[in-house]
């Protein structure tokens, strides 16, 4: 059981109120009133929720050197990958030969918990040519539109971003790259 | 003033519309369901992003452009999941990923 942390209630409580606010646009004290006992009905039906630890190894290692104002710089970053992403598919899809190479990339992390890896997975998803395919402990198998042989399997300037994120050097995140490109091999 | 929000709009939403395009062209063209998941967690995902952007700036400053711009976070973290979660229960129901037949003769 965990203990309940009044301050993340409250945080929880202003966001959903922000939230009821953008999506009602009546300004009036029924209105509000209304919100707010809407979501302090919604905090009592997830109080049980809230108690409920999901990832045991969250707990042991919270990471205390997350860097948050590197998140300014990650976002703008990451729309940009998704943009470039799309106009690579794009271009592959159009072209009338449909020049793709099919490969699957295994390799490990050493990302300190459950949400950089969602992170990272996530990330690899909107980027360009890659689909997450599963994660398994440590191991995250990708599957990839193309590859170029004897070159960096994986887009490295989109781990070393998530690296940066916790204060680590991108050698440890990544490691153990392996490539399947052929039904054989599978 | 008004033709510029209009320009912008009415590109905005035709790139939209082309990437929605591009989208379902390749997941009639690609091969196999991993790649046809490539066409529709890129494209499809840039495809609406810039159709909600045509809205905003079609809406303005006003209340209706934060409601919009609550569903543009909201498609940029459900599409990534949302394919993922697709593929990964493909992967571990066993379908196998298509190779081109080229590079099998090689290896």
């Amino acid at each position: 059981m965990k203990r309940i942390n009044p301050r993340n209630i409250v945080l929880h409580f202003c966001l959903m109120m922000t939230f009821w606010l953008i999506l009602s646009g009546y300004y009036d004290i029924f209105h509000i009133s209304l919100g707010v006992i809407s979501v302090i009905a919604v905090l009592w039906f997830n109080a049980k929720l809230r108690n409920y630890v999901f990832y045991d190894e969250d707990e042991q290692h919270k990471s205390k050197n997350f860097r948050l104002f590197r998140l300014f710089y990650f976002f703008p970053f990451l729309i940009w990958e998704i943009i470039s992403s799309s106009f690579k598919v794009a271009y592959l899809i159009i072209h009338p030969k449909l020049p793709i190479k099919v490969g699957i990339i295994k390799f490990r992390t050493n990302l300190p918990n459950m949400v950089a890896k969602v992170l990272l997975a996530n990330s690899i998803t909107l980027t360009p040519g890659t689909v997450a395919l599963q994660i398994e402990g440590e191991e995250l198998i990708i599957h990839t539109l193309t590859f170029e042989k004897d070159e960096a399997h994986i887009d490295h300037s989109l781990t070393e971003e998530v690296a940066k994120l916790y204060g680590l050097s991108e050698e440890t995140v990544v490691s153990h790259e392996e490539i399947i490109s052929s039904e054989d091999q599978l | 003033m008004s033709e510029v929000k209009d320009l912008l709009t009415i590109l905005f939403l035709l790139l939209g519309a082309f990437f929605m395009l591009i989208g379902s062209i390749g997941v009639i063209r690609l091969p196999d369901f991993f790649t046809r998941s490539h066409a529709t967690s890129k494209s499809d995902t840039l495809g609406i992003m810039l159709i909600v952007v045509g809205l905003i700036c079609h809406e303005g400053l006003v209340l209706n452009s934060l409601k919009l711009m609550i569903i543009f976070v909201f498609i940029a973290l459900a599409n990534p999941v949302g394919s993922h979660a697709l593929a990964r229960a493909a992967f571990k129901f066993g379908i196998k990923p298509w190779f081109k037949k080229e590079e099998k003769d090689q290896a």
